[in-house]
């Protein structure tokens, strides 16, 4: 006789409808968060040991990889709970551990827009870093640290999850919370999401600073390129997080870093 | 006389009971040309049309565009086909923003799928459909702020109606404040949400009539919603400037019945709610 059971079985659980896939979906992103802090350890060491000559020994590395997963699941937590009246957050990812119609090709689109997104990106920074070394009087030692194409793929992987996690769920979300209290709009309107957007964008570029130390001299120039870099980069991806959603940002991290750590190192190795 | 600059139209006093005069509960609050709904009634598209004919032009079709919805019990959300397509199909073309607890983008998606015929030949036919009226922008909600513009802030707050979240709505317009508790058993929650508002919307079932009901029923209400009683208890604590009663249960009672079940334990003004009544 037709319906004779609830059509979808997260509906029956006891502690109401929908409550069971978000709490599933906490964990796919921890997991994956925890895939990302794992997956950028060789990159990273890669760089200690080219600019250092010596590996982190494993008990501080530990302690540093569980400082970042819990920064991850901090502004993950953030940004879920902060992020539906605003307009951001991760109702793609929600719709998808739902089973909501079309959720599955709608991530799918998501994801393909953003990896174009991001490999041009990568493949436009590439050019203009290539533009600007042949122009500006950068220092000498640019190219001092090298890591396999691999550890470069790994880390692209890991970047693509959780700087996304931190800086656009996290951040940006954050961002535009404090905005939305302080002009007292709620959705916040566009310019406000784009001042968040900068905001975030500007966070992620000093975040990239330290590495810098690392490659090579720090100066006004060399400063200004990395913030400028990033926080380009930054800002398409918080555009992506706003229109298209978080997976999109990932992908799109992920397809940009694949160019800058990957592709690169392997098609013009030095 | 002069009207409020925040106003609250009935559009539905209603409850499961497919009573004629009353339909599912919908409160459309009008504030600086602004219309904001609460809750989603079946016969909600109808009457709003009917405020719009008695001159209440805010709630005309093509700008039935914001909705705040309670809990995702089908007595408030019947009319969502209606108020998602309808007013589309009549020449909205902003998507329907809906506030609503976890489950409400779940809800209008398959709402969508369900209509998806009918959407796709109204794109596609040779209707001069817009493209975008169609759509719903979900926003699932915990307690606390969830919206607030120049005429109004919106606050959530739980209430106590089931296992599946439900929550309550506080509206301060600029000179007034309005209460809707939605479905709730009493709590001390509603009480200090509504302290002193000017308005305050609170379900209630008639004690009288809960007497005769089945004992299985009088266990599922008791837990689940707001006896007369226990809501004159309520609001002698809040102190409302008005307590309107919609989503009224009488189970064979009648409406002075009801209010004179209420006056036993609470003396200052009250109205039962009717649909279309203007506060
Ligand atoms: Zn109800
Ligand atoms: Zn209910």
């Amino acid at each position: 006789m037709g319906h004779e059971s609830l059509p979808d079985a997260t509906w029956t659980s006891t502690s109401g409808p929908s409550r069971r896939p978000r709490a599933r979906l906490f964990g796919w992103i921890a997991a994956a968060a925890v895939a990302g802090v794992l997956a950028t350890l060789p990159y990273e060491q890669s760089i200690t040991l080219s600019a250092e000559s010596v590996l982190l020994p494993w008990p501080a590395l530990l302690v540093a990889s569980l400082v970042h997963l819990a920064l991850v699941l901090l502004c993950a937590s953030i940004g879920m709970r902060l992020g539906p009246t605003l307009g951001l957050g991760a109702p793609d990812l929600i719709a998808w551990v739902e089973r909501q119609p079309h959720a599955g090709s709608k991530l799918g689109r998501a994801i393909r827009r953003g990896l174009l997104w991001g490999a041009a990106a990568g493949i436009v920074t590439t050019m203009l870093g290539a533009a600007a070394e042949a122009i500006l009087p950068l220092p000498e030692e640019l190219h001092a640290a090298s890591w396999s194409p691999w550890h470069g793929l790994l880390g692209a992987f890991g970047a693509g999850i959780n700087e996304e996690l931190i800086f656009r769920l996290g951040v940006m979300t954050l961002f535009a919370r404090l905005l939305s209290l302080l002009v007292r709009r709620l959705p916040p309107p566009p310019a406000l999401i784009w001042t968040a957007n900068a905001l975030a964008a500007l966070g992620f570029g000093f975040a990239h600073l330290p590495i810098l130390e690392v490659l090579t001299e720090v100066n006004h120039l060399t400063v200004g390129l990395v913030l400028a870099g990033n926080g380009l980069v930054g800002l398409l991806f918080g555009w992506l997080y706003w229109r298209s959603g978080l997976v999109a940002a990932m992908a799109a991290h992920f397809a940009t870093d694949l160019v800058l750590k990957a592709l690169v190192p392997l098609l013009l190795p030095l | 006389m002069d009207q409020p600059a925040t106003r609250a139209i009935l559009l539905g006093s209603g409850t499961p009971h497919a009573d004629p005069d009353r339909c599912g509960p919908a409160v459309a609050i009008v504030a600086g040309g602004e219309l904001y709904l609460f809750d989603c009634g079946p016969g909600i598209v109808r009457r709003a049309a009917a405020a719009c004919r008695a001159g209440a032009t805010e709630l005309e079709a093509v700008r039935l565009q914001r909705l705040f919805l309670t809990h995702l019990h089908s007595d408030h959300t019947a009319g969502l086909p209606d108020l998602l397509l309808t007013p589309w199909v009549l020449g909205r073309r902003a998507p329907l923003e809906v506030w609503g607890p976890p489950g409400t983008a779940a809800m209008l998606s398959h709402i969508q799928e369900a209509y998806r015929a009918d959407i796709r030949l109204r794109l596609e036919g040779r209707e001069p459909a817009n493209e975008t009226g169609w759509q719903a922008r979900p926003h699932e909600i915990a307690t606390g702020r969830v919206y607030e513009d120049a005429q109004v802030a919106i606050d959530a707050f739980p209430v106590r109606h089931g296992p599946a979240p439900a929550f309550g709505y506080r509206i301060a317009g600029r000179e007034r404040s309005i209460v809707i508790s939605g479905d709730t058993a009493p709590t001390d929650e509603i009480v200090s949400q509504s302290l002193g508002c000017d308005l305050l919307f609170h379900e209630v079932y008639s004690r009288a009539g809960f007497a005769r009901q089945p004992a299985d029923w009088q266990a599922y209400h008791r837990e689940m919603h707001t006896a007369s009683d226990e809501l004159a208890d309520l609001a002698s604590r809040a102190c409302p400037g008005l307590l309107v009663l919609y989503h009224q249960l009488f189970w064979g009672e009648s409406e002075e019945g009801l209010i004179a079940e209420l006056r036993g334990g609470y003396g200052a003004r009250i109205a039962s709610g009717r649909d279309l009544d203007v506060y």
